[in-house]
């Protein structure tokens, strides 16, 4: 990993722990979730490290693609890597930052400086406006990347699925997100609003950048397919594999994941529990993703290496 | 009517290390030509086939994993040596 990048990281995880833990945790966090501070703090601790190792995982995949991008940046294939790898690096830079500043928000709410409105609408685009600029960068890779192909078609039935599944779950989001009776204002049970706005905002500035995320991220995930397809060369489709693995792992479950945690939460309140356990489950194997991204690209740099 | 344009040494190599390079096949010729020929890789000429075999095979054996890669890739390359050459 680039120096630069390795300070950069380390700096934003010791700015995590220290809001983390420094400050007394949000009391309606502990009213919510039924716990004692104690509780929280070790919940907090046991969630911290796998979640810091993803952090390093993802910077050290987007950082390895980025050089191997960058070695070949003449050649057509180069730009294609290269819009691919900025995407990642927004992905990998947005986890912790959004972490960061979902937190901070948190407790500068919990101190009495901002209220539970403005950090929530801040919280909630910032989380949409990172993905969506990260899937729109890699689709834009990804279309690149295809293009650089003389003929390559996309399979019809991955297709006609993909379509079929994107339109399923918008729907779902679409629904789930209306039906919520605490988007703008807190119903009983619920402590906080979920969105804080009205629908016309809630639909143009989440609901529709999501839906966009997710198809610029069905698009990448055919377009990288395709392009894996159809390129030639033994050796480099061997080196390409792992960073298709991982291109493939990281796109479909951070759709997935956007997914459930805007749609799923907002409507079905008691798989809050069980969702957080699979969030981390999910974002765990979005570190491998990009461990499998910087396996590839070190395996294709090794091809523009060899003399 | 024109005639069809032929394809010269360097695309024509280019062509046999795209089936085991894909994208990056010119980019590896043109460091192979540049570092072991010291001449610009455009200006190849079927005399210098066989040298570049000889290089691209040492490198193709660093890359790939197995020892049939390497002898389809030699046995490739050695076809065009011979289209040109007559021999490889």
């Amino acid at each position: 990993m680039n120096r630069k990048v390795f300070i950069f990281l380390t700096l934003l995880v010791v700015l995590y722990l220290a809001v983390n833990f420094a400050t007394p945790p949000n009391p309606t966090i502990l009213l919510r979730y039924k716990m004692d501070a104690g509780q929280y703090q070790l919940m907090r601790a046991s969630l911290a490290v796998p979640i810091i190792l993803v952090w390093y995982a993802a910077f050290y995949g987007f950082s390895k693609l980025m050089g191997y991008a960058r070695s070949i940046k003449q050649s057509p294939d180069g730009e294609g890597f290269m819009w691919i790898a900025y995407g990642l690096a927004v992905l990998g830079i947005g986890l912790p930052v959004n972490s960061l500043i979902a937190t901070a928000l948190s407790r500068a709410v919990s101190g009495g400086m901002l209220t539970q409105p403005v950090s929530t609408i801040i919280s909630t685009h910032l989380s949409v406006g990172y993905q969506l600029a990260s899937f729109f960068l890699i689709a834009l890779g990804a279309w690149k990347l295809l293009k650089t192909l003389k003929k390559a078609e996309f399979p019809k039935q991955s297709l006609v699925i993909g379509s079929v599944l994107l339109a399923t779950i918008s729907v779902f989001y679409i629904v789930a997100a209306f039906n919520n009776p605490s988007r703008e204002v807190a119903v009983p049970p619920a402590q906080t609003a979920t969105y804080y706005m009205n629908d016309i905002l809630i639909f143009s500035t989440i609901v529709l950048p999501y839906i966009f995320a997710w198809v610029c991220g069905f698009f990448s995930f055919i377009a990288i397919k395709t392009y894996y397809r159809h390129v030639g060369g033994v050796l480099y489709k061997k080196a390409l594999k792992k960073l298709n693995t991982g291109l493939l792992i990281i796109i479909s479950l951070s759709v997935f994941l956007q997914f459930a945690t805007a749609a799923i939460t907002s409507i079905y309140a008691w798989l809050l529990g069980p969702l957080v356990i699979a969030t981390q489950l999910f974002v765990f194997v979005i570190g491998i993703g990009f461990i499998y991204v910087a396996l590839g690209a070190k395996g294709l740099a090794k091809l523009e290496e060899v003399k | 009517m024109t005639p069809l344009k032929q394809k010269t040494v360097y695309e024509e190599a280019v062509v046999v290390l795209y089936d085991y390079l894909g994208p990056a096949a010119g980019r590896f010729l043109d460091r192979e030509v540049e570092a072991h020929l010291d001449k610009d890789p455009r200006d190849i000429t079927s005399g210098d086939i066989s040298k570049i075999h000889e290089w691209t095979r040492l490198a193709i054996a660093l890359l790939a994993e197995d020892q049939k890669t390497v002898d389809d890739f030699s046995e490739s390359f050695l076809a065009l040596a011979k289209k040109h050459n007559g021999a490889g």
